[in-house]
């Protein structure tokens, strides 16, 4: 029997606000937190919204050897420590068992830091695209101080600069675009029912409220162009949806052997049960529409857990709200679930904060663990016009007071890289339980 | 894990590198003696080194490795495409090219970096980004009215290949894999690093066979510049040996690129489809020390230790750069790992022919070690003269192991940012 894992720390920096329990407090109010883009002006664009964190999160300066300086830093580096404060992790705990996983995508410096460069050589009057190109900018580039600032800033250091701060041995930094905070815990949990670890941050980041990235997006029509109600865009699951938008933000876990929880006195928050990947093997732009990848992750981490599906409760959606996604995503609960799909309460916690990439499975995972211990599922902004291809019992309006053993978080990510996770609400080990090993 | 966790064999090893394309190709290329090593022209002549090794295949061919109509060029970066042709010819070479048909108990890890993925379109969303308020508050003077102009010059498809998971997820449709799917990222240990993470992966029964390794093109501008700041880049490119590992002398390594990829099975499964068994993975560690730390040697040396678990080396393959520092902290890590064994074990490195492809340069040194351990190449060593404090793992004129059956290689990546790997296999008959 494999030795169970203990949920001790959880953090969160999204659209809803700072911190874990600000974030909660406004997904239960069911009120979406898209708003016009303050960043830079949008018109330009197709698509003028997103979910933006409101004001920058309190954060040191510095972690280990990088200034924190930039969004994705200080974003992970405030869901890494609140988890981390909350964990309370000790000298009890060696380094050599301490690991960091962290999921990240682009890092919302590095262009501005092209840009100061493109500056120092595009003299006025002279600014065309042309005058940007590769010449100019390569000996722009070449000016060390940009250089420098660049590598500083780079967001694949990220899980180094929390191994440092949590004086961690293993760092390790993973991609499955939208399922990476969900793959980092995944992998985390492998580490630690291998042995080479006790003690696990996990950590999912994205900031990619960038006009490049959004451009990006918009040129694949997949954010929602519903620019003058910015509040009603992310709807999952929802007839009238259109599109995903954009959000930015962290969230962090903290994941332990259940006997290093207990043998610490650690308050265990809930159990991570299981996971599961599974790749499309389809198309780079969209899912399988008949969601054998998606089905595929989530069967495995059911099975993974040692779970019946008729064990779980709710499902953490990854829901997206573009058309695609959503009715792929029912497809495939109705093929794991069968007839238990319809007993499933399901909520879509982008409708709220928005997409955050690689951070979202991340955000899944915490929200989890917070409709086990309060035993209340959040309600899905924007749910007002059922679709058809969509029949899930979508819990809309307002949040829903039930009875949680068992949550699946869903994550998938362009490309077809799929995770899902299965939390299970925490039980104290039955005294004189047999010996369990790894 | 526990003793019943299913043993990991390598049953492929797939290659695109500056010295050929496929298995054979790469062994006859390392015993050529054959130097890559070129000087660079146009655009990249003018940032970094002005020399490096690049992959000799023409776009016309990608159809001998890939399927082109499944995979669109127009997805994929150079370093995305230097993986989807070592994947072909790791296929072909395990004996399992794709079918058409999808295999969910199989997976794909690759290692790689996030690197913009084409700079004159990086450029002109660098000019976008000067219309963020703090940025005009610094007199940046960009012309608005050219907004959409630019945001038209970057497809959509621009967008995806810049996605760092794509590298994996082209390996998954290529090869039809449904299993697990990941790239990792953030250091030049990641290509080991996906390596020992595929090995987990069979072992916690994730899947019966993963594709793992490395793939990397560093001949973009902004790598290029941001190595030579970072102090990685040779000073002596115009010399015949301008890298010269654990040599006096030596200034640095030069860039190379390519892919390198093995394909990992469950021993039983390998054995069920009649596959060539190569060599079995015996060991994996993954260590991370902040660079300068007072402990960087005693974790790296951690790290070789823990994957050769008291076993006795025939083959290293250290990463030997040929930079000043990072050769001697590797050295002093292996004489504290493997002492009086040191000196009794054969030298591999590839980095002197091939130049240095960053996360795919540790899966490379273990394909290039693993060849030379079946006897199927030899790697002569450069006649460099030794650095005194890195003299054990220097070897004027190459040092030979033992070869065949039972030889065990232990390669390794230590990375200048503090994410270290080490992965030891024993070769098979």
């Amino acid at each position: 029997m494999t030795e169970r894992i203990a949920i001790t720390g959880i953090g969160m920096v999204t659209a809803a606000g700072h911190g874990v329990e600000a974030c909660w407090e406004t997904l239960q109010k069911g009120h979406s937190c898209v708003s016009r883009v303050s960043y830079w002006n949008p018109d330009g664009m197709a698509c003028h919204i997103a979910g933006e964190v409101p004001g920058p999160p309190k954060v040191p300066n510095r972690v280990g050897r990088y200034d924190v300086a930039g969004r994705p830093l200080s974003f992970a580096v405030y869901a890494a420590l609140e988890a981390l404060d909350q964990a309370a992790i000790g000298a009890e705990v060696a380094p050599l068992r301490r690991a960091v996983v962290a999921s990240g995508g682009f890092d919302d410096q590095m262009l501005p830091m092209m840009a100061r460069g493109a500056d120092r050589v595009v003299p006025e009057g002279e600014n065309s695209f042309e005058a940007l190109e590769a010449d100019a900018l390569a000996r722009a580039m070449s000016a060390p101080e940009t250089l420098v600032e660049m590598a500083r800033y780079s967001q694949v250091e990220i899980a180094q600069a929390l191994a440092e701060h949590f004086e961690a041995r293993q760092a390790i930094t993973v991609s499955t675009a939208c399922a990476g905070g969900s793959t980092a815990i995944g992998d985390a949990i492998g580490m630690i029912r291998r042995g080479e670890a006790d003690v696990v941050l996990c950590l999912g980041v994205d900031s990619l409220i960038t006009y490049e990235m959004m451009g990006g997006f918009c040129n694949l029509t997949a954010l929602s162009t519903r620019n003058d109600e910015p509040e009603r865009a992310s709807r999952p699951f929802d007839k009238d949806r259109d599109g995903f938008v954009m959000g930015e933000g962290a969230a962090a876990i903290v994941l332990e052997r259940e006997s290093v929880a207990v043998g610490r006195g650690a308050r265990i928050l809930a159990e991570m049960a299981g996971f599961g990947y599974s790749a499309d093997a389809y198309r780079l732009t969209a899912p399988h529409p008949e969601g054998t990848g998606m089905a595929l992750a989530m069967q495995r981490a059911i099975d993974d857990a040692g779970m019946r599906p008729d064990e779980i409760d709710y499902v953490n959606a990854h829901g997206t709200s573009t058309a695609a996604n959503d009715s792929a995503e029912t497809t495939a609960l109705k093929l794991v679930f069968a007839e238990h799909a319809g007993r499933l309460a399901v909520s879509g916690t982008k409708s709220m904060i928005g997409h955050l990439i690689h951070g979202a499975g991340a955000v899944g995972a915490a929200v989890a663990v917070k409709t086990l211990l309060e035993q209340q599922v959040h309600p899905t902004a924007n749910y007002e016009t059922p679709d058809p291809a969509c029949d899930l019992d979508v819990v809309g309006g307002e949040p829903r007071s039930m009875a949680v053993g068992g949550v699946i978080v869903n994550a998938f990510g362009f490309g077809g890289q799929n995770a899902s996770l299965v939390f299970r609400k925490y039980q104290q080990p039955e005294h004189g339980a047999e010996q369990i090993s790894h | 894990m526990s003793d019943s966790s299913p043993r990991v064999v390598i049953t492929g090893v797939g290659v695109a590198s500056p010295l050929g394309v496929g298995r054979q190709a790469f062994a006859e290329g390392l015993t050529s003696g054959r130097n890559a090593i070129q000087d660079l022209d146009g655009r990249l002549s003018l940032v970094g080194p002005g020399a490096g090794a690049l992959v000799d295949v023409s776009r016309r061919d990608y159809r001998n490795y890939f399927d082109t109509r499944l995979l669109r060029l127009s997805t994929m970066t150079r370093q995305t495409t230097l993986g989807c042709i070592a994947c072909g010819t790791l296929l072909e070479d395990a004996g399992c090219p794709p079918n058409g048909e999808v295999y969910p108990d199989r997976g794909a890890y690759l290692g790689s970096f996030i690197v913009p993925p084409d700079f004159a379109k990086q450029a002109r969303f660098a000019a976008l980004m000067s219309h963020r308020p703090e940025n005009q508050e610094r007199g940046y003077v960009i012309d608005d009215s050219r907004l959409e102009e630019a945001l038209k010059v970057a497809s959509a498809f621009d967008f995806l290949r810049a996605l760092p998971n794509m590298p994996s997820a082209h390996l998954s449709i290529q090869a039809g894999y449904q299993g697990p799917a990941c790239t990792y990222l953030g250091s030049d240990s990641s290509g080991l690093q996906s390596v020992g993470m595929a090995v987990g992966a069979i072992r916690s029964g994730l899947a019966v066979a993963m594709i793992a390794g490395g793939a990397f093109c560093p001949f973009q501008e902004v790598h290029l510049a941001w190595q030579q700041v970072r102090g990685l880049w040779a000073q002596r490119a115009a010399e015949s040996s301008p890298i010269r590992p654990y040599g006096l002398g030596r200034s640095g390594t030069l860039p190379g690129e390519g892919g390198a990829l093995f394909l990992l099975e469950e021993r039983e499964h390998a054995l069920s489809r009649g596959a060539t068994i190569l060599a079995e993975v015996t060991g994996f560690s993954q260590r991370f020390a902040a660079p300068g730390s007072d402990d960087e040697v005693a974790v790296r040396a951690d790290a070789l230790s823990m994957a050769i678990d008291q076993e006795r080396p025939d083959w290293l393959a250290p990463s030997g750069l040929g930079h000043p520092d990072l050769d001697e902290l590797e050295a002093r890590a292996y004489e504290d790992a493997l002492g009086s064994e040191l000196s009794s074990a054969g030298l591999v490195n590839a980095v002197p022919q091939l130049g240095f492809s960053g996360p795919a340069a540790g899966p490379m040194q273990l394909a290039a070690a693993l060849l030379v351990a079946r006897g199927e190449a030899r790697i002569a060593g450069l006649d460099v003269e030794a650095d005194p404090d890195c003299a054990s793992l220097a070897a004027a004129g190459g040092r030979d192991g033992r070869t065949g059956a039972g030889s065990v290689v232990l390669a390794s990546s230590f990375s200048m940012d503090g994410v270290h790997a080490a992965v030891a296999l024993r070769v098979e008959a």
